[in-house]
């Protein structure tokens, strides 16, 4: 039962991806040498193979928490932080006039406003409300009724509840349908939305295809297929089998709004624009391992060489086999120590059982330049400057090298390029191009790296022992499934901050953003079930009429929030959200023993403090007390230099201490003045350690003695100090001519007491 | 109003009026259907999508004057309707029969609608449209009824009637109805 299960699950691996990659290499190599062809299909199946049987042996182990093994980062420094704001006292915190009650809440994870401690407890009892089929859209049903009804049978309630069926189409002509490949796309930019399904209907006649019919490409009939509603609107014959389909607006104000279909296959991405082929962008090739190269070189020059010998009569015309050894060795070296080579490169050590058959390839390859293909894994799309739906955006393109572009249009040209250590797989993005974002890529060897655009250096690499299925960015986490039926929900800083198992392995998943109230993901299983869920908390189930492969959420015809499946038979399945649904957790949230009291509302909380206890509770108090170090830091540079601004810019005096008394006046024509300052205590209590600062445009004056300490001022004493400033030569225009006068205590508050500004006699 | 205009009114000399709320899914064809209705404006050439609602007056052959408050149906929008429910004689909904997928949205819709508090009170009759009968394949009234659930309205006066907002046909026994049930 496991096995058939996991091979399953294998089979379905290898028609998504590796079937795709084998066949889309093939048919590029296809018109050129057939040789080439057949031994990248072998090296692929082998593969294939290899990946199915990993999965296989790691299926039937034992079935323990599957934690990502192994955590790195390659960016650290938070600690001299934490040192930094130690040494900052907390007064000045006070000194800024700081909001307890933001400050308690930032403290106090769960810290909940008196004004919504009512309102935060959320019960199932809604469910169970006399008027059960309404009971979501309704808003007047009483909160505190008990809820005996079975578990089981509330669900099954909101599920006919929250979701309407639209549409229930048995045969579409989808043959392939798969996740990657699907999208819901408004083509002709009016208010209809349509799917867009780039079907891999070539693939499904593949298995009786003759390898001739394999060179040839037009006998496979894959094909962009756009459905508006139930019938098929438009079907374009694609060039080249798909691997990723997305849709996104090249541009920020071209009216009407139509958005780009982009189609990525090979090493091109194809273009499509209101319905016809619009656009084709090739990425760049890619430079194989220098080691590598130099081989191949020595070899072409060989090659060169012999050929020229063949045409005097003198020689075989071919290599010798000293130097066909030697670039061999190369080579294998080079292979053994991990380091990605090229196809020829594997063909060459591998593929060629004996000197003959090598001398022959090297005869028929080494000439042509060694020059590396990217092939396009998968795609998605990031916003530049705006979250709205219609915002100009940019692509970000994974490839089977690992290496990530970041595109931008209009010119398509790779503004960013990160290498990786793997194939991806899957890419999930969060943020804006050009205010911070960050990447998630699910890369083949079943690990996810975290790229963000802050800190250029960052990158961070978390290994699970299980392979991927999905990566979706949320508003500021990542969603990861994996094929063991987990999944994963990891911050922008890779920390992980929940997970948990599913019921049937996961076969899509997708983000689920109806309004600003919620957003979550639907996971979609193997069993034809589809779960909604808020966080970690499922909202919602949804049973299909077989496997779905592919789910898609959003606009659909006219009507948004629709959730868009298609199962494995090619079946659609379209159900709407009510609009006045509200997604509420199905069962009440089970406080977890390890969770510390409160975790009701914990849930609840702000998004940063959640991250702050889900840190927590993985052990990383250490960082955890760091980061939030780091924050009040933060805070208190933000409080002080607000306060320093604004005394700065204040014209007018300031005048805290009613009892002191200043005067302070510049005397002289320039470019040498003198500042007189006095202090006059006029109140019955001694003041000690006052300080006063003279400040002046540093960029005009220059003053000898910028401050001075009186330590102690009796009552109706008198202070008097001066001291000499001099304008500089090359003063000009636009700096300010004033003097500004601090006068502040020192001690337990650093307050400023009086400020004054005074204007320099002009020269 | 007043005794007098009462009188007058009763008279026929001056006309009632009328207010009523124009509702539907978008491209239903409400703005269609009265623009229709409009006889002595010049039609415009092509109708675009309602923004928001807008209002239009029109007299009948009944002594009535209907202030139509022609709503958009556009998803954003629906939270609209509500706010008309207290001022209103009668309620308009228009259902593009030609949709069969959407049956379902607009069945929610009325739904909520019915459900609404003040509604709930005010016991409004309610005028279908099984609009774009033209066109072919589409729901029939009794089918409209069936898939919107019309048959559970049982605390006010409904019909429903098929018709077409190109040419106006059917548009005017739908009015017809109403103006008789708001006699009474
Ligand atoms: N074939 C046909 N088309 C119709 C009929 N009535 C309306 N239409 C078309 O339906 C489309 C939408 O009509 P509108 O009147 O703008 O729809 P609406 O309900 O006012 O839409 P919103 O203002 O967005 O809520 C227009 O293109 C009309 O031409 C009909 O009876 N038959
Ligand atoms: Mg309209």
């Amino acid at each position: 039962m496991r096995n058939s299960e996991s091979s399953n699950r294998a089979f379905q691996n290898l028609r998504s991806n590796r079937v795709l990659g084998a066949i889309s290499s093939l048919l590029r190599k296809a018109p050129t040498v057939s040789s080439t062809s057949s031994s990248s299909f072998n090296r692929d199946s082998q593969s294939t193979i290899r990946d199915s049987t990993s999965t296989l042996t790691e299926d039937s182990s034992d079935p323990v928490r599957h934690i990502p093994a192994e955590s790195k980062e390659l960016d650290s420094g938070a600690d001299s932080a934490t040192n930094l704001s130690q040494s900052l006292s907390s007064d000045t915190l006070d000194a800024a006039g700081f909001d307890a009650e933001a400050l308690s809440a930032r403290v106090n994870p769960f810290y909940v406003p008196p004004n919504k401690r009512a309102s935060r407890v959320l019960r199932p009892s809604t469910l169970n409300a006399p008027d059960a089929k309404h009971a979501t859209s309704s808003k007047q049903i009483p909160e505190d009724e008990p809820a005996p009804v079975p578990a089981e049978k509330l669900e099954e309630e909101t599920v006919h509840d929250v979701w309407m069926k639209a549409l229930e189409i048995e045969s579409t002509g989808i043959l392939n349908p798969f996740q990657a490949c699907t999208a819901l796309v408004n083509v002709d930019g009016v208010g209809n939305t349509n799917l867009v399904v780039a079907d891999l209907a070539g693939i499904g006649k593949l298995s009786n295809a003759t390898s001739q019919n394999l060179n040839n490409p037009t006998n496979m009939f894959t094909s962009i297929k756009v459905f508006q509603g139930h019938r098929l609107l438009n079907e374009h014959i694609v060039p080249a089998p798909p691997v990723a389909l997305v849709h996104f607006y090249p541009d920020s104000d071209v009216t009407p709004r139509i958005p780009v279909t982009a189609l990525g296959s090979g090493p091109d991405v194809f273009m499509y624009h209101a319905n016809t082929p619009f656009q084709r962008f090739t990425l760049p090739f890619i430079k194989p391992h220098p080691q590598e190269e130099d081989a191949w070189k020595d070899l072409s020059v060989a090659v060169g060489a012999a050929l020229s010998q063949a045409a005097e009569c003198s020689g075989t015309g071919f290599v010798d086999d000293e130097v066909l050894q030697f670039a061999w060795n190369r080579i294998v070296e080079l292979r053994e120590s991990g380091a990605p080579i090229t196809r020829r490169s594997l063909q060459f050590i591998s593929g060629c059982p004996d000197m003959q058959s090598r001398r022959a390839m090297v005869n028929n390859e080494a000439l042509t330049p060694l020059l590396i293909q990217p092939d396009i894994s998968c795609m998605t799309v990031l916003n530049r400057n705006s979250f709205t739906k219609d915002a100009q955006a940019m692509l970000v393109v994974g490839t089977e090298q690992g290496i990530l572009y970041l595109v931008s249009p209009p010119q398509y040209s790779v503004v960013e390029q990160r290498t990786l250590l793997s194939p991806i797989a899957h890419l999930g993005v969060i943020g804006l191009y050009e205010k911070e974002f960050t990447i998630c890529c699910a890369c083949r060897d079943g690990s996810i790296q975290i790229i963000s655009s802050t800190k250029s250096k960052s990158m961070k690499r978390i290994l699970f022992d299980v392979l991927l299925e999905g990566v979706i960015g949320l508003r500021d986490h990542f969603i990861v499934a994996s094929m063991k039926k987990q999944v994963f929900a990891y911050t922008t800083e890779a920390h992980l901050m929940y997970s948990f198992s599913v019921p049937s392995p996961i076969t899509a998943i997708e983000k689920v953003e109806t309004n600003s109230t919620f957003c979550g993901y639907a996971v979609a299983m193997m069993d034809g079930q589809v779960h909604l869920y808020d966080g970690r908390d499922l909202v919602s189930k949804i049973s299909a009429n077989g496997s779905v492969c592919s789910i898609r959420f959003g606009d659909f015809g006219r009507d948004s929030s629709c959730l868009v499946m298609i199962t494995s038979t090619g079946e659609l399945d379209v159900r709407i959200l009510r609009r006045n649904a509200r997604l509420l957790p199905l069962k009440p949230a089970v406080p977890d023993p390890a969770v510390v009291k409160g975790a009701g509302e914990f849930q609840r909380c702000a998004v940063k403090i959640r991250r702050f206890i889900s840190r927590l509770l993985i052990g990383s108090a250490q960082e955890m007390y760091q980061k939030f170090q780091l924050d009040l830091m933060h805070l208190r540079l933000v409080a002080e230099r607000a306060t320093l601004n604004n005394t700065k810019r204040r014209l007018n005096p300031v005048c805290e201490a009613s009892n002191l008394k200043l005067s302070a006046e510049v005397k002289g024509f320039g470019p040498t003045y003198r500042i007189y300052v006095r202090l006059l205590n006029a109140g019955t209590d001694t003041l000690e350690n006052v300080y006063v600062l003279l400040a002046a445009d540093s960029r005009a004056y220059s003053i000898d003695t910028a401050g001075f300490e009186v330590a102690v001022l009796f009552s109706e004493q008198c202070v008097q100090r001066s001291s000499l400033m001099h304008a500089r030569q090359n003063m000009n225009e636009g700096v300010s001519d004033m003097v500004q006068v601090f006068v502040f205590e020192h001690g337990v508050r650093n307050r400023v007491l009086i400020a004054n500004k005074i204007p320099v006699p002009l020269n | 109003m007043g005794i007098w205009s009462a009188f007058l009114t009763s008279l026929g000399i001056i006309k009632r009026k009328v207010n009523i709320l124009l509702v539907g899914l978008d491209n239903a064809g409400k703005s269609t259907i009265i623009n229709g209705l409009k006889l002595n404006a010049a039609a415009p050439t092509e109708i675009v999508p309602t923004v928001g609602f807008s209002v239009e007056t029109f007299s009948t052959q009944h002594r009535l004057t209907f202030t139509v408050f022609d709503m958009s149906g556009q998803g954003k929008y629906r939270d609209l309707w509500e706010y008309y429910f207290p001022d209103v004689e009668a309620i308009v909904f228009v259902i593009d029969a030609s949709d069969k997928a959407r049956a379902c949205v607009a069945r929610d819709e009325l739904e909520t609608m019915l459900e609404n508090k003040v509604l709930r009170m005010r016991k409004i009759p309610i005028l279908f449209f099984a609009n774009k009968m033209d066109i072919d394949g589409g729901m029939t009234p009794s089918e409209c009824s069936g898939a919107l659930g019309l048959e559970e309205i049982k605390d006010r006066n409904w019909t429903i009637c098929a018709t077409n907002g190109l040419t106006g046909q059917g548009v005017s026994n739908g009015f017809d109805w109403l103006a008789e049930e708001l006699k009474s």
